[in-house]
Formats: C-alpha cells, structure tokens, sequence
C-alpha cells in the first residue's frame, strides 16, 4: 500500500509544471502552431461564424478547440475535406454537403450514416473508454456518438451528472419511468449518473456495465456486500439482480418482487414452505376460522408482515458471524 | 454570411504590412467583432447565490435532496473557468466547480490541465440518503454498538408475545432519524509521457456514516428492528498506463478497493426475556475486506475491417476480519474452529472480440467471455446455537454446519451478423451460448443444485428507416437454459458435517427420490432407521430432521429451467420538422416448466409513448406517456404436518389429529399423502402495475428574449397487488378440531407521485441573471413495510417500531441572483 502511494506521489510530482518543462520530450510540442490551425478553420469559419444560429465557434471553448494541443482537431478533421462544399456549386441554390454531417434533424444536409460519423471520433478516441466500442450494443444498433454528445457547446449535456440521465432516458424510457419510483438510486437527484454503473461505449461485463461483472460493479459503491463472507448467499454471490432492480421498484430495497415471495422463490424449507397469507396485517382482511377466531390469532403472520423474513434474516448478503449459518447473526 | 472573424485574422495581417495608421483602423473596425468572437470563445463562469425554503419535513420528500427539513437554507452553485486563449500557446485550461453547497448534497470538484501533457482533479461529494424519521425504539445508546433497555423496562406480560407489552414500557419509546452520510474524497492525474504513452492514476476514500434499521432476531421467532450503527470507508485506487498507436491500443491497470467497518457487531438487550433467555444477543457487520485487480487490455486493427480486442483480468479477494464469539454467553458459546476466515477469492476474467466488416453491408462480431470467481475459503465445521439461545449446562449447541465457499465460471460464446439488405433496413441475427458452471471447493458433496447450466439463445432484429420519416426496430430473442442433474437440496446437504448418517441419508434420497422431509406411502418400505416415525433420522446437525429440506420440484430460478423470450420494439414518426412521435414496447417472459415449486413464471412487459413538437427554436413540448406490468408467479406446499406418532402436530402444536373444512380428514390421511394437503398447496401471483405521465414545456425569450422558462410535469402511479391462494389450518381455543383458513391476498401497496417543477432564468443584463426554481411534490403511499409495524399491529413476535409509510405535499422554492463572466 505504501509502495503504491510512493508511486502515486512521485507520479503527482511528475506532473508539476516545472518537471513537464525540463522533461517532457520534444515531439510532443505542438507542430502547428495555433494561429495556423485558427487559418486552417478559416476554410469553414469564414461562413460558418459567429451569426450562426447554433453557435459554432464555442467549440474553441472546449478541448476541441485548445489549438496549443497539437492533437486539436480541425473542422475538417470531423467533417472530412468536403472540396464540394466549400467550392460550392453555382448551378445550386444550396451547396453540396459537407464530406460528413452530423446533425441528426438538419432538412439542409442529412446526417451522415453512424458508421461514417462514429468513424471520424473513433480514429482519435479508440482507446480508453471507447476500447470496446466495435461491436458493442450501442455501435451494432446505429447510435452514433453525436447521438448522445454535442461537441460544440462547452458543456455537454451527457457528460453532466445531473442531465446525463435525460440523454438517456431519450432512449431507455423504461428507465425513465422507474427512475420515479418509491424505491430508487438517487438518479433524479442527480446524485447518481448512468455512467456511474455502465459504459455505453461498450465493457467487458453484462448490460454495458463497467466492470467485468454486476457485482464487481456494485461493489464498487457498496463494498460492504463483497466479502467473501463465512456464510455466503448462493444468489448474492452469483449476481446481485437476482433480487434487485437496480433503476426503481415499487418494492424497498429496490427488490425485483416483495419478501417473502422473493425469498420463496428459491427456499420451501422449515417456515419457507407455508402459505404467507396476508390475513390480519393492518389494511388487510382478518381471519374468522367459521366465526370462532380467538383473539390470540388476530395475529399477522410474521414472514408476511413488515419486512418479513428480514425482520430475522438480516444479514441476508451474507454474515460472518459464526452462527450466522442462516443469516440472522 | 458575414466573414467577421476570418477578417479580424486577416485584418491583423494587412495591418502589420501597410502600417501604423491602417492598422488602427482595422483594429477599430473589428472592436465589435472582436467581442462577439471572444463571447463565444472565451470559456464562461458562473457564480449563484441565493435562499431558498421548504415547506415541510419530510425524510422521503428529502430522500436524496437534502432538502428533508422544512425552512430556509442556502443557494450555492459556482462553475469557473479559465485558462489560456483557445488561439494561444498556452494548452491550460483550469476549472472548478461547487453544487448545492448550502445542503448536504454538496459536491465540489476542480480541474487543472495542460492538454496534451497532463491533468490534475479532485473532487468532494457529500449525499445524505434520510431513510426514515418516523422509526421509534426503546434502546438507548442510538448511534453506539451497544443498545441497552431502560431501566425500568419490563418484559411482555405473556412471554414472548409483545402484543401484551406492559403499559409504563410505551412511554421508553423514542423517535430516532434513521439516515447515512456518504463523503467521498477522490484526488487523480493524467499524464503524457509521450504522445503515445499516457500514465494515470487516482484514489477515492469514501465514509459512509449514519443509522439504518436492521432486524436482529432473539430466541426463536422473536425479533426487534434495531438502530444499526454505520461507520464505514471505502477506499478505491486505480492506476494505468495506456498506449494508443497507429494500428491499435493497450492498457496495463490496477484497481484496489478497500473496505473498512469500524463496528464488528451489536451487542442489543433482550426486550423480551424471560427464565431461560439471553439477556443479550449480537449481530454481526460486513466485515473489513480488500479486492486487487489487474487488467491488461489490448487491440488491435488488423485492418480498418477487422479489429481484434482482446481483455484479461486477474484478481485476489480477501477478509481476515476476527470472529465474534458464537454468542454472548461469557464463554462465548464454545470453541471456535478458526480465529477469522481467512477468505480467499481469486477473479479471473479473460474477453476476445473479433469484428470484421465483410463489405458495407455485412458486419459480423464475434466474441469470447470467460469470468471466474475461484472461492479458496478453507472450510470449517462450526457448532453453534440459534440466535443467542442458553445453551443448557452439559450439553453442546445443536446446529454443526460447515460453511459453503461458492465459486462460478462463465463460458460465453457470441456471434452476430448485421447485414444490411436494402439501404437504411439492417437485419442482425445473433447466437449466444453459455455455460455456466458452480461449485464449492471441498464440500463432501456439491454445494449447489446444478454443477452446470447451459442456455442457448437466438435473436434476430429488424432495425431500419423509411420515407425519410420512420425510424423501427423489431427484435426477437429466445433462450433455453438447461440444468445438469438439479437437486435441490444440495446446497443444505452441503453445509451439514459428513457423518456416516448424513451420508446414507442423502444417498438414500438421491437415489430413490424421495422427498428429503421423509417417506410416505410408495415407499413404505423406507429404511425405518433413516426415517423414524416418518421423519428423517436427527443425525449430527440436528436440523437435517423434519422440514428443513426442500421439496421436491423446488426450481431455484437462477439455476433451474428456463425459457426466455424477449420482444423489443420502437417507432419513431418524425411528422414533420416541428412534431415527432414516438412508441416503444418491451416484452421479456420468463417460464421455468419443470418447477413445480419456487418461481413459476414471470413477466415483464411495458409500452411508452412520446411526443415531442418544437413550435420554433426557443419553444417546445414534450409529452410521454409509459406503462410497466411486472408479474410474478410462485408456488409451494406446505408440508408441516409430518409424524405418524401419536403426537402428530400441525405448526408444533399438540392436536387432535381431526381437521375441518380442509381435503383431508386427519393428520394421518395427510401422512399418507406425502404428508401434502392440496388445500396447503398454496399460489400467488404478485403483480406491479405502473403509470408514469409526463409534460414538459419549454421557451426561451419571454420579454423580450430576458425570461426562458422550463416546466415539467410528471406524474406516476404504481401498485402492487399480491394474490394468494391456499390456505392453512388454525386451531381454535376450545374447539375440537383445526379448521382451515383460506389464505387473505395482501394489502395493496401504492405509490403515487405527482411532481410539478418550474425554472425561470431572468436575464438583468449580460453578466446577471435572476433564477427562480419552483418544486411541488405530493406522495401518497401505503406499504406493509411500515404501517405493518404499529404497537398492536405486529406479529407477537416483533417489536413495533411506529414507522408510518411517507405521505407529504410539499412546496419548495428557490431565488438566486447568477453572475456569468
């Protein structure tokens, strides 16, 4: 652990400002200078300028447009050379388009195909996230990344936890549904982002999510559950979704079904085999028995009411208590 | 189109040559323009302040918000940014950004960055997660490990059942607001070591503090809801050195994550003692554990068609915390087999994807998973007694069981094709095969119910766009999943020690079929030492006896049988370039046929419909509207009438051996229906129906372009209704006979929300704004969850807790003056 700080720190100091000047090697200064790449844009700005009912030019407010980077791209870089249209045609009212458009609801030029789109941000961003972007669910099913990211505006709605969700949710409406549900993650609070649990530009795990597995996922907020534990649950270990339903439930702790069915789904064993009847639980029917009830069994049963089989079981992720054989310990 | 800001470039040029007296010109000239690039191209800041007030309490209003308590609080919200010019030298660009810094949903992060060369963040989140403030408790010491009864409380009149709790004790009862804080703390860098080479590292420490309930039984079926103490951390690392070439990409990475609890357990005092109790029980806490992974990732492109992935993962995962005792008693109950467990758990993870373009219509993927979770946890027999229960003086604790180290290993093969047969219709067909293969390393049996399950599944999907204004997709998939050799009484069976009876026990059962909770009338001739008055033999484990099996055709649906069907489907209608319309259907349907127990079937379908319609640039509206119906169906037997001697008993209670109203007569004819009653036979069918309605209104340039406003509307109605059937047989006091009961269906649990917000952005002049924010929220629910925990209205085992189900209307408003520079 230490070792791992050291490294960490020294990598810190690596980062210093001085240490880049003395150290950083000579390729990686800029090539072009950046009133050159500004002469390069000119090809487009000097149309596409600052009247432009979508503000173009605020792309120089963002990464895209830090011209001191040498890996900035120009607008040509995304729209490709597009000759015709800066040539223009004088037998046409409108010009030819661009090589490649992106504006997905443009009547003037349609956008690109998502694969001659996807291929322009691809040839710069194929690592990091983006390493499982080819075949991925989002790439065979035509989304393009200008379907979620607007590259022009300095602040991108997608990359924003607290309207990351409607970007989503444009798509995903089930999920915009049972964000709204009693039992939900903080998602419309803007606490929880989509992109905290999933990759949408492809993973090595199930459903897109961000880590080889769900509950590798989970754990990475709820360490807690990870164990191993000494009584471990078979289906907590085997995939968290068993039981949950991670986007919104009508059923707390955003459980797919309600205890104790949930729980008898697998178990019929002991207490587990009986009939949970919802007979004498406050807002429920109460029981007669031919008119002869006694008082002593107006008495809800247990495993139905309130948490049921929680109100013991607790510890139903798994206990290391060692007579916690049955998770109530 | 005006060529303002190529000339401000030009004119710079044209002034340094032609000199002095033009180039003032030029330069006045282009004042304006200037200003209208730079306002677009300078990065903007933005600094709110104001009040803002709440209306009333309310913890699930507040839930996530921080905005649980009525009254005044603070506005804050700051985004700055800086740097050098985007046509500058300098790569620089800074930021640092504060949200909601007056609740205890604050976060603040910062960036620092020479682009190209390296990047600097941190960040701080705070989220207070209000869990309930209606719970109520009579132990003191909320907050603390140790949970103490007052003084002066007394036990239930009638042992054990708390409806007959004595008067003076409902005075010790006391609110306590059950709520947790998460404050996380993450610190990183980036850094080019060349333009192709880029290190990366960073580190989270996250506490989680705060209270949650937690059911903690005592003695047999008695059990309290206690105030849980949370005191917890979390500390995540990861590290990378990434590599980006011409032909391809790498990644070599490390991720740890570290968990800490500082309470091992809770120590709570029995509320209902009597002669012969605990007078103390002890719960334990997840344990400290650490998990460290490294991932090596690699692509490469063979060609611009062909593109190889290629992913490996190794992990370790381990937990050393110390056992507690096996309980309170002051010698701790006996012996323990180990100090800690000394858990071990190795992740391997191996991914291959192989894509190749065949030509611009045909793409085709195929890909490799493997995903091992190698449980190495040694195994040790443990000999304990339930739930902090005396153990009798001479005497040893009923229960050995051994744990049960589950591991996993995936094996999935995919292959899709996506062929593109007219222009803009894509026709993709997929084949999916997956082993799944579960096991314990050293049990004396297997641990699960099935060594391996294999499913099989097949998809085909229509994608496409027509008329320029449609855009569909129809999908279909089906799955089967068979399991290999399913017993279902395994994974008990596993636990309990190997002796020479258990052994015979489960062979016998194994072999024969029979059901595990003993022999009925095609097996008369049973081995009466293995089944002694029609149980099975109590051996070594105690518990092996009467019904703790499973039943016979029991599926546990994540192992069992499975055919899967899945429908997914949309339709987009883009009207016209002002209206769109969309509908969208999902479908997935679950059955498991050779299931006669456990979970039956279940379904899951929902539709949506949205429109959306743009009057111009500055105003629209958006209308949505979804349904959801999740429907699960599961069934059992109940089997608890189980002797053929003359104490035959139903629920444990002596009886006479003569029912009424049921389908059999007496105890004895059930016996010899394998000890089944079909009128015990019991079915339900649980059923979530959901409503969600949206409005949302847009514009922007009321007053002359200074007001833009945003409304949104939503509305959302959701019920669970559970039906039972089946019933069971309740003895009457003084009656002759059980009579049976039919079963009750449950209370049905509502969820209604409506939820109106408004926000108004007025513009002063250009740097200066007023923002009004507006939330009305109203929440009508009902939930056994906590209105079936009232004094009087729980089960005689269970300590009330008050808890009322969350309804609240609630007004919350927001005024803050914004500063943009």
């Amino acid at each position: 652990m230490k070792i791992l700080i050291t490294i960490i720190m020294l990598c810190g100091f690596m980062t210093s400002p001085a240490y880049a000047a003395n150290v950083l090697p000579s390729d990686k200064q800029s090539t072009l200078k950046p009133a050159q790449a500004i002469d390069r844009d000119a090809v487009c700005t000097r149309c596409h300028d600052e009247t432009e009912n979508k503000p173009i030019l605020s792309i120089y407010q963002t990464a895209h447009g830090n011209k001191a980077d040498s890996r900035t791209p120009s607008c040509q870089s995304c729209h490709g050379e597009s000759d015709a249209h800066i040539k223009g045609d004088p037998q046409q009212k409108v010009r030819p388009r661009p090589d490649v458009t992106f504006a997905e609801k443009s009547q003037t030029y349609p956008a690109s195909p998502p694969e001659a789109r996807n291929s322009q941000c691809i040839s710069c961003h194929e690592s990091g996230l983006r390493m499982h972007w080819t075949g991925s669910q989002h790439q065979s099913q035509g989304v393009a990344c200008n379907s979620c990211h607007t590259v022009h505006t300095p602040r991108d709605k997608v990359l924003a936890k607290t309207t990351q969700p409607d970007v989503c949710f444009t798509c995903h409406k089930s999920q915009r549904a049972e964000s709204h549900l009693f039992s939900t993650h903080p998602i419309q609070a803007g606490k929880t982002a989509c992109s905290d649990c999933h990759n949408p530009h492809g993973s090595t795990g199930p459903k897109l999510l961000i880590k080889n597995s769900t509950n590798e996922t989970c754990y990475t907020c709820h360490a807690e559950k990870r164990g191993p534990f000494l009584w471990e649950h078979s289906p907590v270990f085997d995939d968290c979704t068993n039981c949950h339903t991670p986007h919104g439930s009508n059923n707390s702790p955003l459980l797919k079904t309600r205890a104790p069915w949930l729980c008898q789904e697998c178990h019929t064993a002991d207490h587990a085999n009986a009939v949970d009847s919802g007979a004498n639980l406050i807002g429920a029917d109460v029981t007669t028995v031919n008119g002869n009830q006694s008082a002593g069994n107006l008495n809800p049963r247990a495993q139905a009411n309130g948490r049921a089989c929680l109100s013991c079981h607790s510890m139903i992720h798994g206990s290391n208590h060692p007579a916690g054989a049955k998770f109530n310990r | 189109m005006n060529n303002k800001h190529v000339r401000f470039f030009v004119y710079k040029t044209i002034a340094l040559t032609m000199g002095a007296i033009f180039s003032s010109f030029a330069v006045a000239a282009d004042k304006e323009t200037e200003s209208e690039i730079t306002e677009l191209t300078k990065p903007k800041s933005t600094v709110e302040l104001g009040v803002g007030g709440v209306t009333d309490t309310s913890w699930k209003f507040g839930q996530y918000n921080g905005l649980n308590d009525s009254g005044a609080y603070g506005i804050g919200n700051f985004d700055i940014r800086g740097g050098g010019a985007y046509d500058s030298d300098d790569a620089t660009r800074w930021q640092v950004t504060g949200k909601n810094i007056g609740l205890d949903t604050r976060s603040f992060t910062g960036e620092y960055k020479n682009q190209g060369n390296y990047k600097l963040n941190f960040g701080y989140d705070e989220l207070q997660v209000n869990r309930n403030d209606s719970y109520q408790t009579p132990y003191l010491g909320s907050g603390g490990a140790n949970l103490a009864l007052p003084n002066d409380w007394l036990s239930p009149k009638t042992a054990n059942n708390m409806r007959t709790l004595p008067l003076s004790d409902l005075p010790d009862f006391h609110t306590v607001n059950m709520e947790t804080t998460r404050k996380k703390i993450d610190g990183g860098f980036s850094y080019f070591l060349t333009p192709e080479w880029e290190a990366q590292a960073s580190t989270r420490h996250e506490d989680k503090n705060g209270l949650q309930t937690l059911g903690a039984p005592i003695v047999a079926a008695r059990s309290i809801i206690l105030p849980n103490p949370i005191s917890q951390s979390t500390d995540q690392i990861n590290a990378s050195m990434k590599y980006t070439g011409e032909k391809g990409f790498g990644q070599f990475a490390y991720y740890g994550s570290l968990f800490h609890n500082d309470i091992n357990g809770v120590s709570f005092q029995n509320p209902f003692f009597t002669a012969g109790q605990p007078n103390f029980g002890r719960i334990s806490s997840a344990p400290d554990n650490q998990f460290h992974q490294f991932n090596l990732t690699g692509g490469y492109n063979f060609s611009s068609d062909t593109k190889l992935v290629a992913n490996g993962s190794y992990a370790r995962n381990w937990q050393t915390q110390s056992f507690l005792p096996y309980n309170t008693a002051v010698d701790g109950g006996g012996v323990l087999p180990t100090s800690n467990l000394n858990g071990d758990v190795e992740t391997k993870a191996v991914n291959l994807k192989l894509t190749h373009k065949v030509n611009s219509d045909l793409n085709l993927a195929s890909s490799y998973k493997f995903d091992e979770r190698d449980n190495n946890t040694p195994i040790n027999l443990y000999n304990f007694a339930d739930v902090d229960s005396v153990i009798p003086a001479g005497t040893s604790p009923t229960n050995y069981r051994s744990n049960t180290p589950y591991s996993k290993r995936i094996n999935q093969g995919n292959l899709d094709a996506n062929y593109s047969f007219a222009k803009g219709h894509w026709l993709k067909a997929g084949y999916e095969i997956q082993n799944i293969d579960r096991w314990c390393n050293g049990t004396w049996i297997s641990c699960v119910d099935t060594g391996t399950t294999l499913e099989n599944t097949g998809k085909i999907d229509y994608r496409g766009s027509f008329l320029d204004k449609f855009n569909g997709k129809l999908g279909y998939a089906y799955s089967h999943r068979t399991a290999d050799n399913y017993n279902q009484d395994n994974a008990a069976w596993a636990s309990y020690p190997a002796t020479a009876g258990n052994m015979a026990l489960y062979n016998l059962i194994t072999q024969s079929g029979l059901p595990a909770w003993g022999a009925f009338s095609p097996y008369a001739n049973t081995p009466t030492a293995l089944f002694p008055n029609n149980n099975p033999a109590t051996s070594v484990g105690g518990n092996m006896a009467n019904n703790s099996m499973d039943m016979n055709g029991l599926g546990r649906f994540n192992t069992s049988n499975r055919e899967r069907q899945k429908v997914h489907s949309y339709l987009d209608y883009q009207v016209n370039n002002k209206l769109s319309l969309g509908v969208g259907s999902d479908f997935r349907y679950d059955e498991y046929p050779d299931s006669s127990s456990g979970l039956q079937s279940s379904r899951n379908w929902g539709t949506n419909f949205d429109t959306n319609y743009n009057f111009d640039e500055d105003t629209s509206v958006q209308v949505f509207y979804s349904y959801q119906n999740i429907l699960s169906k599961t069934a059992g037997m109940s089997y608890g009438a189980n002797s053929n001697s003359s104490t035959a008993s139903i629920g444990g209670v002596a009886t006479p051996a003569t029912l009424s109203g049921g389908c059999v007569p007496t105890v004895q004819a059930m016996n010899n229906s394998a000890k089944t009653d079909p009128c015990r036979n019991w079915f339900t069918n649980m059923n979530d129906n959901i409503d969600t309605v949206g409005l949302g209104v847009k514009h922007k340039g009321f007053f002359g372009g200074k007001l833009d406003m945003n409304g949104d509307f939503v509305y959302s109605f959701a019920r669970t209704l559970i039906g039972v059937d089946g019933g069971s047989y309740t003895q009457v006091t003084g009656q002759p006979a059980y009579y049976y009961t039919r079963a009750a269906d449950m209370p049905t649990v509502k969820t209604q929300t409506f939820q109106f917000k408004l926000d108004a952005k007025y513009i002063i002049n250009k740097p200066s704004a007023i923002h009004l924010t507006y939330m009305y929220q109203h929440l009508f629910s009902s939930d056994y969850i906590y209105t079936g925990m009232q004094p009087a209205g729980t089960p005689q085992g269970v300590v009330p807790t008050s808890e009322q189900s969350p309804t609240y209307s609630i007004h919350a408003v927001g005024l803050s003056y914004m500063y943009n520079f």
